[in-house]
């Protein structure tokens, strides 16, 4: 690659070659014109002084590429000493000349993201990540973080997923992708949970993680049909439920409902071939069965490996669907001719009448709606590809899309799932048990199961910093703030090992605050703040902790900048001791501002409040 | 390893004259608090149900109020308990969700006179606070519930007239509110008591979110954050037996907020009683009396959140004086993990965080705390805390807790005391009295779907005294009237107010332990500005003392 770079610096060098000849031929021209010097002699003269301007423009080239590859070992050497204000010159000069360099730009990107600005260095790590080699993830960490610290949680997803892929699966990636996708759902289900349509989704796929015909399935879609009705699939997920308990009756009724609000969807097809099929209708069964490949194939697919064998006609029954079941052939005829008379539809369009892979298929571009996002994110995560999944539904998701909500978080879940099994299968036990650590405390807040599995995976390495400071994590939910103990001896081993572990720092933050320990807390935070530019957590809490130990230009400088910048404040109590700071120093229009924010917050926050009724008395 | 700016301000050695180190009576760090429970034996039969079905209605995990009342005038203290009702319909449809009222016998029995009183109630009570509203001499009832307040106006008799419509205090606005607690104060030192009440969260039957789980053994109590809040409200006294509310009008301003328990002291020494609202999770509210009105300055005075700035699951709050300087300090009760709010007042109505110096906040983490009260258990001069323990759920029963303060600085002494070894349960109220009249304070504590509990002050018996006041310019109960006792050494204060905890009243009669001394001197002021000095008194005597005609006034 350095010598592609060469070549083309090369070229240049030619280029200005040839101009110093013209520019001699010039000279030479025009040397007064008393004395005529023979055109060879000219000639010869022009040829030597053109052999002498190529040489000295090689010396050039070579010291130019000396030059680069020295400032790159500078550059280099900065940032290893952590010297990110002067590589960051450097090394944005090396980039300019040499735009498709892997090195710089993977340097320049990752000296922007530790100096704090992760938006200027997600496009050099792009570069970077598109001109490294297959296995080298280096770039593809990077991009992660970069996108993380800018909840850029697509782009974080497509590194993250590509540097296991390029790692070959190695533990610590697949620990990485594992982690994410429980800190997302996590994260998309608190804010589900927040509305009634969100409660709607979130009880659709409890439902989803029940083993088939429990009575909790069924229950839980009823209680999400109550919340939202309008929910796609539902009314027939439904009815499949109420027949997979034996209730045929009710499961007629749901069909009705079914029909009247989705007639063509996946769900709704299945449950008319399975209600029909009860009744030997195997025609219509068929028929339905046929609509529904003629849709998707992955939709037929699911339908044919969850088919009852108690509706599988016998051989008397024609019919090349009943033939695929009975025979349970991978070569089943099961999509009609008909299939792909989508094309020409919109996206749209392919979507409403559940044409996954052909919705799939299309690609979407960067000036794709949030909705088409959406719509193509579905449809991949219906036909199983959740990989490619995540980032199109994590680009078209908002509060509101609860049908994207839901496949974001079966994707995210199913993904977790994949990351676990593969560590399993690989006889990774150590870090097999730190995801499922992960998963309990994240998802299943479950600190004792969390304790638990950390501790295995401390018998694997006993002196992994990080897995002490998670350890200590869940030791401090477990016993409370007010018997930190575990919690303290598990981070300060964790920051023995590695003074910088993170996690740790704030563990021992958040015991000091919560014992009022300000000048410790003050000592983490602090702490914290260095490792994490973009912790704002850590320079609100610095202001509490300074406010509290009664220096208030301390406080208003943490506390004044994040609260600017939108650091949330629900309650309007960062306002409130911003106002009692500001007072202090007596600036008491300042003051006055911060305590009238501060109510106005109070007042939404209690204005605000569910009142959905969820339970007739 | 605790420093903090406080602990230069606190440390009480270095601050206090040698002289009266060596002079005051300290109390031997082995004295002890000592009770026992005696509810059935005494008679308290009282039950408070909650009306509880395993949909985990709101309301069924905040009842529980407890009003102390000396309805027949004879000086012994009795016992007003408020009840739930049938859910969802609020409705009590039975005996078992009366209200009751229980006359004190004087030989340490109760007996329940709810019927002949006519004090059943209606609806779903949460609260209560005692008080004289007409001025008639007989202390009247004000129930605080859901959806609906009742004012029982004591007849004289051994009865009660329920005068709720008569008195404008059911009007619709009212009726759709959700009151927890209340507390009677005369904002305008006009001679009558006003009320003022704690409101919570709009609700409704049927309106809770789905917390917790969709079947009915994963339920739980919804956190008041599902839930908007709703406005404080005033009721200024007519004089007629009618009230007007005057919130926003200019004597207090509208402000929402998820009210629990009020506390009433003059914390501004400004001659002033104002209000302090423990808010469910969200800022606190310090309603200072600046003269016929109230100004909200809970930022100003440092106490809208707990110490480290956050807001908190605030269920009790009690004034009194911790720290031993004369001012009114605050403590708030809150749930486990959060660590109960000490609020030590510096002066004039502003405060700073004394949970650590107190080291109430270590003690207080592992515990959630509903009602409690600052009352001088061990008469020893300072003002311990009683604290009615229970989570928010049905499997989070705790048992009670007393913390003895020290100087300024609170122990844990429930093992010792004997109040640990009862059951844990899901305690709510508690309110205080000297039921037997014994020179020592005892407790009632309410706890859901649970008998209630009497524990008798068995602690050894030191010097004390009680007084009960009575206006004549002022208001009849006195509230708000400032009591200073001065003895060899320490000076101590108390404010006439019977709003206690959570949504709870004490007897207004006003109790001080005084260790070895036997005799201190008496000033107090009442809430027109007038000064009594009473000289010296002897200890180990309950005085009853009348407003004079003529009293000299202080100059504000």
């Amino acid at each position: 690659m350095l010598n592609f770079q060469l070549q083309l610096s090369s070229v240049s060098q030619m280029r200005k070659v040839h101009n110093c000849r013209a520019n001699a031929m010039q000279i030479l021209g025009n040397s007064g014109g008393k004395k005529t010097i023979p055109v060879r002699v000219l000639m010869a003269s022009a040829q030597l002084l053109s052999i002498a301007i190529l040489i000295a423009a090689q010396r050039v080239h070579a010291a130019e590429r000396e030059t680069f590859e020295a400032q790159l070992r500078t550059a280099l050497a900065l940032h290893q000493h952590g010297d990110y204000t002067h590589s960051i010159p450097i090394l944005a000069r090396l980039v300019q000349s040499s735009p498709r360099n892997y090195t710089a730009n993977l340097l320049f990107g990752e000296d922007l993201f530790l100096s704090g600005k992760p938006r200027d260095a997600l496009s050099r790590l792009q570069v970077a990540a598109e001109l490294r080699r297959p296995d080298d993830v280096t770039a593809l960490d990077y991009k992660a973080a970069a996108a993380e610290s800018l909840g850029d949680f697509a782009t974080e997803s497509e590194a993250l997923e590509t540097a296991v892929a390029g790692s070959q699966g190695d533990e610590k990636h697949l620990l990485a992708w594992g982690n994410f996708c429980l800190t997302r759902f996590e994260a998309v289900q608190t804010i589900m949970l927040a509305t009634r349509q969100g409660k709607a989704v979130e009880l659709r796929l409890s439902a989803l993680s029940q083993p088939e015909g429990s009575k909790d399935s069924e229950l839980l879609l009823e209680k999400s049909v109550t919340l939202d009705p309008e929910q796609r699939g539902i009314w027939g997920e439904l009815g499949i439920a109420q027949l997979e308990l034996g209730n045929r009756a009710q499961a007629q009724a749901t069909l009705k409902e079914a029909e009247q609000h989705e007639p063509r969807a996946a769900e709704t097809l299945r449950l008319e071939a399975l209600l029909a099929a009860t009744m030997k209708d195997w025609q219509v069964a068929e028929k339905r069965l046929l609509s529904l490949g003629e849709q998707s194939r992955a939709e037929l697919n699911k339908a044919f490996a969850a088919w009852p064998q108690i509706l599988i006609p016998g051989p008397e029954v024609d019919g090349a669907v009943w033939d695929c079941l009975r025979n349970s052939s991978d070569s089943c005829p099961t999509v009609s001719h008909a299939a792909g008379k989508g094309t020409g539809l919109s996206a749209r369009e392919l979507f409403l009448e559940g044409r996954w892979e052909e919705l799939a298929a299309i690609p979407n571009t960067a000036t794709a709606s949030q909705s088409e996002w959406t719509w193509r994110g579905v449809a991949l995560a219906r036909i199983g590809d959740c990989r490619k999944a995540i980032p199109e539904l994590e680009r078209g998701w908002t509060a509101a899309e609860r049908e994207g909500a839901l496949y974001l978080q079966y994707c995210y879940a199913k993904e977790e799932s994949r990351a676990e099994d593969q560590l399993n299968a690989e006889g990774k036990a150590g870090a097999f048990h730190e995801l499922r650590g992960d998963l309990e405390m994240i998802v299943g807040n479950d600190p004792a199961a969390a304790e638990r599995d950390y501790a295995e995976a401390l018998k694997s390495s006993p002196h992994d910093a990080r897995l002490l400071a998670k350890s200590a994590e869940a030791c401090l939910m477990i016993d409370g703030p007010a018997d930190p103990a575990r919690a303290r001896d598990a981070a300060l081993s964790s920051l023995a090992i590695n003074p910088h572990q993170t996690e740790a720092v704030q563990t021992l933050a958040e015991i000091a605050l919560y014992q009022r320990n300000y000048a410790e807390a003050v000592v983490r935070l602090k702490q914290l703040a260095a490792a994490q530019p973009a912790n704002a957590w850590s320079k609100v809490e610095l202001g509490v902790a300074y406010g509290q130990l009664g220096q208030p230009g301390e406080a208003v400088r943490y506390l004044e900048p994040q609260l600017k910048a939108g650091y949330p404040d629900p309650k309007g109590q960062l306002h409130g001791q911003l106002a009692v700071a500001l007072r202090k120093l007596g600036r008491t229009e300042e003051a006055r501002q911060a305590a009238e924010e501060a109510s106005r917050l109070a007042n939404v926050t209690l204005e605000s409040g569910e009142h959905e009724g969820t339970d007739a008395p | 390893m605790l420093h903090s700016r406080r602990s230069f301000l606190r440390g009480s050695a270095a601050l206090l004259p040698m002289a009266w180190l060596a002079q005051r009576a300290l109390p031997s760090a082995a004295s002890p608090i000592s009770v026992v429970e005696g509810a059935g034996k005494s008679g308290l039969g009282f039950v408070l149900r909650t009306g509880a079905t395993g949909h985990k209605y709101q309301p069924e995990t905040m009842a529980g109020g407890l009003g102390v009342i000396d309805f027949d005038g004879d000086g012994w203290p009795d016992l007003y308990c408020v009840n739930g009702a049938r859910m969802p319909e609020l409705e009590k449809s039975g005996p078992e969700f009366w209200n009751r009222l229980y006359k004190n016998n004087r030989d340490g029995t109760f007996s329940d006179v709810t019927e002949k009183a006519g004090l059943a109630g209606r609806g779903y009570g949460i609260g209560v606070a005692v008080g004289d509203y007409n001025n008639d001499g007989y202390e009247d009832l004000f129930v605080a519930g859901v959806h609906g307040n009742q004012l029982f106006r004591n007849n004289g008799d051994g009865t009660f007239t329920d005068v709720t419509e008569a008195a404008r205090l059911s009007s619709p606005a009212v009726k759709g509110l959700w009151s927890v607690a209340a507390a009677w104060i005369d904002y305008d030192v006009d001679g009558r008591l006003d009320l003022f009440v704690s409101n919570y969260c709009q609700w409704a039957p049927g309106s809770d979110p789905l917390c917790s789980g969709i079947n009915a053994e994963d339920r739980r109590y919804c956190p008041p954050d599902k839930y908007a809040g709703e406005p404080m409200q005033l009721f200024h006294n007519q004089g007629d037996g009618t009230f007007d509310e005057v919130t926003g009008k200019g004597a207090i301003p509208e402000i929402l907020g998820k009210g629990m328990g009020i506390a009433v002291a003059d914390f501004a020494d400004d001659g002033r009683p104002g209000l302090f609202v423990a808010n469910d999770d969200v800022r606190n509210l310090l309603f200072r009396n600046v003269g016929n009105r109230f100004e909200e300055t809970s930022f100003q005075a440092g106490v809208a959140y707990k110490g480290d700035g956050r807001a908190v699951s605030g269920m009790g709050a009690d004034f009194g004086d911790i720290d031993g300087d004369g001012r009114f300090d605050l403590v708030v009760t809150d749930l486990k993990g959060e660590g109960f709010g000490v609020f030590l007042n510096r002066r004039h109505g502003e405060f700073e965080d004394g949970s650590v110096s107190s080291r109430l906040l270590s003690l207080s983490v592992p515990v959630s705390g509903w009602g409690c009260g600052l009352a001088d258990l061990d008469n020893d001069g300072w003002l311990d805390l009683f604290v009615a323990g229970g989570g928010v759920d049905t499997d989070q029963g705790m048992t009670n807790h007393i913390f003895r303060n020290i100087e300024g600085k609170f122990a844990d002494v429930s093992q010792e005391s004997g109040i640990s070894f009862a059951r844990a349960r899901l305690h709510r109220g508690c309110a205080f009295a000297d039921f037997d009249r014994d020179g020592r304070m005892d407790a009632v504590v309410s706890s859901l779907d649970g008998p209630i509990e009497l524990w008798w002050n068995r602690s050894p018996q030191r010097q004390w005294l009680q007084l009960k006041l009575r206006g004549t310019h002022n208001n009849r109960s006195a509230i708000g009237a400032l009591v200073t006792l001065k003895t060899s050494g320490r000076t101590q204060v108390r404010c006439v107010n019977s709003s206690v905890g959570y949504a709870s009243s004490s007897d207004l009669t006003l109790h001080f332990g005084m260790g070895a001394e036997k005799r201190g001197a008496l000033e107090i002021q009442w809430p027109s500005g007038n000064a009594q000095k009473l000289g010296e008194v002897e200890a180990g005597q309950r005085l009853e003392i009348e407003e004079p005609e003529h009293a000299f006034s202080f100059l504000r």
